[in-house]
């Protein structure tokens, strides 16, 4: 028990590994990550929403069959409300960026924000 | 507790590669799995910028050229719909030219404005002189009446809006093309509301045509609260648009059909489109002023290609009131082309356009 | 006392640290940098001491005991998040203590705490259906990282102590 050092040369690979990688992705993220197109809400692993996070403007609140509430704002998305008991989905904030995500586990529920990959149009008049 | 005999020192360090390697594979494979979503489209664009004017979203997508190029290409084009609103469209805000027109002393008319509003009311004037009184450029009355213009929607009473239809007209309206000056009856209010977002487009439009003929770029899209503006192709050699036409009971982004389009510009007007139900009957944001109610009619949104911007947007709204039979006239006119859907999921387009058009959702056929 | 209920009550103390970590922790700001809902995971501490002085038994059981905890407190799916962390991790932990030689402490703090967080990750990905959810996990690496390295810090600083003042009861 007693030669377990407090900190080994190991612990330094380990450390420097995970940081580097885990910081890595984050700035590479911080740098690449476009603006969303598009926020997917599934629950329980099935689509039940699209939001498009382009003409998302003023407030827009949608409320999913599980009562949780999502606010699609200034292209951005955001759970509003749920009944969760730790209300985790709701400090994860405001999504904007491809990629990012929020998820309500007690509820089964899952915002993503996605790119333009459904579409194979250039644009769509509205 | 087993302790590692001082040989094994090697293979102990060979482990630890292998388990770091193993580790990079994972967290690789997590990152290609992330960023796999990010492609699509036809073409993958070189900048996007999007903003908020006119109360819709903007959004621009340029094709080709340098990223950074493209990047402040697509603000600059943001930037002009941005001005144009601040400058010379808002309904609210007091830097604009037509809040200051509808907010002039009558008494002071026929009052100069600037020669971009003018030709901007002028085309309006014309277009809707069209609509056998069903449009009108002055139709602020009865559109704020609504609650239209500020998404405070109401149903007016009959005597609210029997008195807001007498100002909604446009023999009143007299626009001066020597002088640009404009003047109009007391009460009235000039009404650029389903014009502003297809002028927003010309305006975006330019500034990226211009970049194309310099090669700076191979093109671009617009988008002006759906109103779109194509420019140039997305791969500089003649590739044409597919353009999505929004699915009238779909979500936001759901289309049911596709345009093959060069370069145009298109508008839909659809009664989904700003809704708000009372005492259980559900209004749509296209008003007829021959009744002062919203339009009632088949039709659930129209799709114009035109010449400008403003042409589509104001064609759109106008077709949509008329109804497709005695829109072909003033189609012709502006040598414009148009989609139609109607409330049971019909589709019908003008002669030249329907090859253009593809349905995409099962429940939509042609009529 | 005989020794094995010596470790019964050491057990039974270190589960009510743990319960008590877990609460103290869960009083703690949470800041807007942060992944939303990670925790420093103080608890650890406990798993640690019972991991490296009493055996897989009691390491397990305060997993679990704190599982139950977290799933009074915060309902069932973050009970089953605990666990399935807290299992992964102990597991892990008593592995590396075992076969390990080269790390120190820190070194198994930062990956049991890691494997804490990929454990509870992956039981919400298989909840939701989606597997998004573990664009957290860099943010989470990051974050269990710093925690782990100071759980391991802690640990190593009053192991020693805690050895000698129970050595007495332990040779009975």
């Amino acid at each position: 028990m007693k030669e377990r050092k407090w900190i080994s040369k190991a612990d330094g690979i380990v450390l420097g590994v995970l940081v580097l990688l885990a910081a890595g992705f984050l700035l590479w993220r911080a740098f690449t990550a476009q603006p969303g197109m598009n926020a997917v809400v599934t629950v329980d692993g099935e689509a039940v929403l699209q939001i498009d996070l382009q003409s998302a403007e003023g407030a827009q609140s949608y409320t999913l069959e599980n009562g949780v509430r999502l606010i699609a704002e200034n292209h951005t998305v955001r759970f509003a409300e749920s009944d969760c008991p730790d209300g985790i989905c709701l400090k994860t904030g405001a999504l904007q960026k491809t990629g990012d995500s929020a998820a309500c586990v007690p509820n089964r529920t899952v915002v993503t924000v996605t790119g333009d990959e459904s579409r194979d149009v250039d644009v769509i008049a509205y | 507790m087993l302790y590692i005999k001082a040989g094994s020192e090697r293979a102990k360090r060979v482990r630890l590669t292998v388990k770091i390697r193993a580790l990079g594979a994972a967290v690789l494979l997590l990152g290609s799995f992330l960023c796999a979503c990010s492609r699509g489209g036809t073409q993958t664009p070189s900048g996007h910028a999007q903003d908020i004017a006119m109360g819709s979203a903007i959004s621009v997508n340029v094709y080709g050229g340098s990223r950074d190029a493209a990047q402040s290409l697509c603000t600059a084009a943001c930037d002009a719909v941005q001005a144009l609103d601040t400058r010379v469209l808002s309904k609210t805000a007091s830097s604009s030219e037509l809040y200051r027109l509808n907010h002039t002393d009558p008494a002071a008319f026929p009052v100069a404005v600037s020669s971009e509003l003018f030709d901007a009311l002028a085309e309006t004037k014309a277009i809707y002189a069209h609509s056998g009184g069903k449009a009108a450029l002055g139709c602020g009355a009865l559109t704020s009446l609504w609650g239209m213009d500020t998404d405070e929607f109401r149903v007016p009473t009959q005597e609210e809006i029997d008195a807001a239809r007498a100002l909604c007209r446009d023999d009143t309206v007299q626009l001066n093309a020597e002088q640009n000056t404009v003047s109009f009856a007391p009460g009235q209010e000039l009404n650029l509301g389903s014009t502003g977002k297809g002028l927003g487009c010309d305006r975006a439009a330019q500034v990226l045509r211009e970049a194309v003929n310099a090669g700076t770029i191979t093109g671009g899209v617009v988008s002006v609260g759906g109103s779109i503006a194509t420019v140039g192709s997305p791969d500089g050699t003649g590739t044409s648009w597919r353009v999505g036409i929004r699915d009238p009971y779909g979500t936001a982004n759901e289309y049911f059909a596709t345009l093959t389009v060069g370069e145009s510009y298109l508008s839909t007007s659809g009664s989904y489109e700003k809704q708000f139900t009372e005492n259980g009957k559900t209004y749509h944001h296209i008003l007829d002023l021959t009744t002062g109610y919203p339009a009632e009619t088949q039709l659930v949104s129209v799709t114009i290609i035109a010449q400008t911007g403003l042409q589509s947007d104001a064609l759109s709204t106008l077709c949509f009131l008329l109804g497709e039979e005695n829109s072909r006239e003033v189609l012709e006119l502006y040598n414009a082309q148009a989609v139609f859907v109607y409330a049971d999921r019909t589709v019908s387009a003008t002669a030249s356009l329907r090859d253009g058009v593809e349905l995409v959702n099962d429940a939509y056929t042609w009529r | 006392m005989k020794a094995k209920t010596y470790r019964i009550a050491l057990t039974g103390l270190l589960g009510a640290c743990a319960v008590a970590l877990s609460y103290l922790e869960s009083l703690l700001p949470t800041a807007a940098f942060l992944p939303p809902g990670a925790k420093p995971g103080f608890s650890n501490l406990a798993n640690m001491f019972a991991a490296s002085m009493l055996g897989p038994l009691p390491a397990f059981g305060i997993a679990v005991l704190k599982a139950g905890f977290a799933a009074l407190t915060r309902g069932g799916t973050a009970g089953l998040m605990s666990l399935c962390g807290g299992i992964f991790s102990t597991a892990v932990m008593l592995l590396l203590l075992k076969k390990d030689r080269r790390l120190g402490f820190v070194g198994i703090g930062v990956i049991s705490a890691v494997c804490h967080n990929l454990g509870q990750l992956c039981v919400a990905a298989a909840l939701v259906g989606n597997l998004s959810v573990l664009a957290y996990l860099p943010a989470l690496l990051l974050f269990g990282a710093a925690a782990g390295a100071l759980t391991g810090l802690v640990c190593r600083a009053v192991l020693p102590a805690l050895y000698r003042a129970t050595a007495s009861f332990r040779k009975k």
